[in-house]
């Protein structure tokens, strides 16, 4: 097991959180006329990043950007937004899951048993 | 700002402008307020909050800035009154017409059921939130 995997790990972890910010900005904005939303996209930068090792995926910062408008419409999409969050919260939660077998991998390693 | 203090602040605008709703149907029929002037339909004006931190990083206030929703105000409508001929009325003017505010019904109809909607999503952020931060805390747990 590298030590990438952690490191990548966190930094998806604080990303999903950033995107989570985002939608939750652009769900607070539901009824401003001519809110424009914003989006954020970290997943194939940080694939690029990870190929480039630890210190490229530690000083990794993605920025939100506007989003690119839905159908033709540059309106809100409230549901898509939601569904959005929905993803993210479960992504999370499912990157967890797996950082923590892999520290009980490595306690169970140290220690000898679990 | 956190994602959960966002959506706390689209709650609380959103529940503001019900206010602002109910308020403009409440006075739907009032023909004169306690001072002599005629109500008139107030709008909320809501937006983006402008944060002080993204003055900071760009000088101007940055479109990236996560800082929620804020209410900028409340503004009257200048519609002009709705006219309703009242001879018997102690309120009738000299050609027997009352006036009445100008409150667009459907609008505002039309504006709350959007309030709701907004309101309902901005809790289900709030919840997908609420559980990111809870799964947050199992980090490093024995299962």
């Amino acid at each position: 097991m590298e030590a990438t995997n952690a490191v990548l790990m966190l930094k998806s972890l604080d990303c999903l959180s950033l995107r989570m910010q985002v939608l939750a900005q652009n769900i607070a904005n539901a009824g401003t006329p001519r809110y424009r939303p914003m989006q954020l996209t970290f997943e194939d930068a940080l694939r690029a990043a990870a190929a480039d090792g630890d210190a490229a995926v530690a000083a990794f910062a993605p920025t939100p950007e506007p989003a690119p408008p839905v159908s033709g419409s540059a309106d809100l999409r409230l549901d898509l937004e939601l569904a959005d969050a929905s993803a993210t919260a479960g992504r999370y939660g499912s990157l967890i899951d797996i950082l923590n077998r892999q520290l009980q991998l490595q306690s169970l390693a140290i220690g000898g048993s679990n | 700002m956190q994602a959960m203090e966002i959506s706390r602040s689209g709650l609380d605008v959103e529940w503001r402008r019900m206010e602002i709703i109910a308020q403009n149907l409440a006075n739907i029929g009032s023909s004169r307020a306690a001072d002599g002037t005629l109500y008139r339909e107030l709008h909320l004006v809501s937006g983006p909050r402008t944060g002080f931190a993204g003055y900071l990083k760009s000088g101007t206030a940055a479109a990236s800035d996560l800082s929620g929703v804020a209410v900028y105000g409340i503004e009257a409508g200048d519609a002009p009154p709705r006219l309703a001929h009242e001879p018997g009325s102690p309120q009738a003017d000299a050609d027997g017409n009352v006036a009445y505010p100008a409150i667009d019904t459907a609008g505002q109809m039309t504006l709350m059921m959007k309030t709701e909607r907004a309101y309902e999503a901005n809790i289900v952020a709030l919840n997908a939130a609420r559980q990111m931060y809870a799964k947050a805390l199992e980090i490093g747990r024995r299962s």
